[in-house]
């Protein structure tokens, strides 16, 4: 649909200034600490283990821990945490709106 | 709150926002499949709990009780020259020394030739005195290398003289 193209740029040209001036490694990195805190990423290891266990150490693939991780991954970021991020996101974009005016 | 969280409010601006906290959030989401994966691969996803189940089994009263077990009933063999009662694990040095196959036994050997000590007790003798004084006999100097590298120049200082020197 036109509309959804019309967004698709939109977000496009949000990530192109995002990872241009930096601020995109800089809200990861913002992230990564934050999940550091909250352990996240021991959580997120005990579901790949489970995974691995059900699936088989030769068996598994990447494939199949993307499919089964990404969506637990999302849930278990706490509210706060995302909350934040967008703030930051926010923040930045109206920042550089008023620099280049 | 949980359903503002999947879709905040009707704005579309706020969900493509949505759309790239989440995407920050898959990157590091892939960086934690990625080593996951390596360590699954290479055998060190379970090590720690492999680790702690290791450690427990070692320091239960019932592994300890079985380890003894084990060493009482260690298979008891005989030496076929001189008939002593040993553990098995014991016989193939036993046997080095008692049937003249071993590094020692070989370098007593010249030993008896030189002195003529073909007896038991003289061996024996001869052996006693190697042990407590040192070889009375030069020893050869090793010819053959492990590797490939040739000697190293020998100096002047601390050369050892040779008998005929």
């Amino acid at each position: 649909m036109e509309l959804d193209e019309k967004r698709a740029r939109v977000r496009a040209q949000v990530n192109q200034r995002l990872i241009q001036s930096g601020e995109r490694e800089r809200l990861k990195e913002l992230l990564r600490t934050r999940l550091n805190e909250c352990g996240w990423r021991e959580k997120l290891k005990q579901h790949c283990k489970e995974i691995v266990r059900q699936k088989g150490l030769e068996q598994i693939t990447v494939d199949d821990l993307v499919a089964e991780i990404t969506p637990k991954g999302r849930a278990l970021v706490p509210d706060e945490v995302k909350k934040e991020l967008l703030q930051r996101i926010k923040a930045f974009l109206a920042q550089t709106t008023a620099d280049e005016k | 709150f949980q359903a503002n969280i999947a879709s905040p409010n009707s704005d579309n601006v706020n969900d493509d926002l949505w759309i790239i906290v989440n995407e920050l959030i898959d990157d590091l989401t892939m960086d934690t499949i990625f080593s996951c994966h390596m360590e699954a691969k290479m055998g060190l996803l379970m090590l720690d709990e492999e680790l702690a189940t290791l450690a427990q089994t070692e320091l239960s009263p019932v592994s300890t009780q079985r380890q003894q077990q084990q060493q009482q009933s260690a298979p008891i063999c005989r030496c076929p020259n001189c008939h002593r009662r040993l553990a098995a694990s014991r016989l193939a040095p036993h046997l080095e020394k008692c049937m003249g196959m071993g590094r020692l036994a070989s370098r007593r050997r010249p030993l008896q030739q030189c002195f003529g000590a073909s007896d038991a007790a003289a061996a024996a003798e001869l052996a006693a005195i190697e042990d407590s004084k040192g070889p009375l006999l030069p020893r050869k100097r090793r010819r053959c290398r492990r590797n490939s590298s040739p000697p190293p120049p020998q100096s002047s200082v601390g050369r050892r003289r040779t008998a005929g020197s």
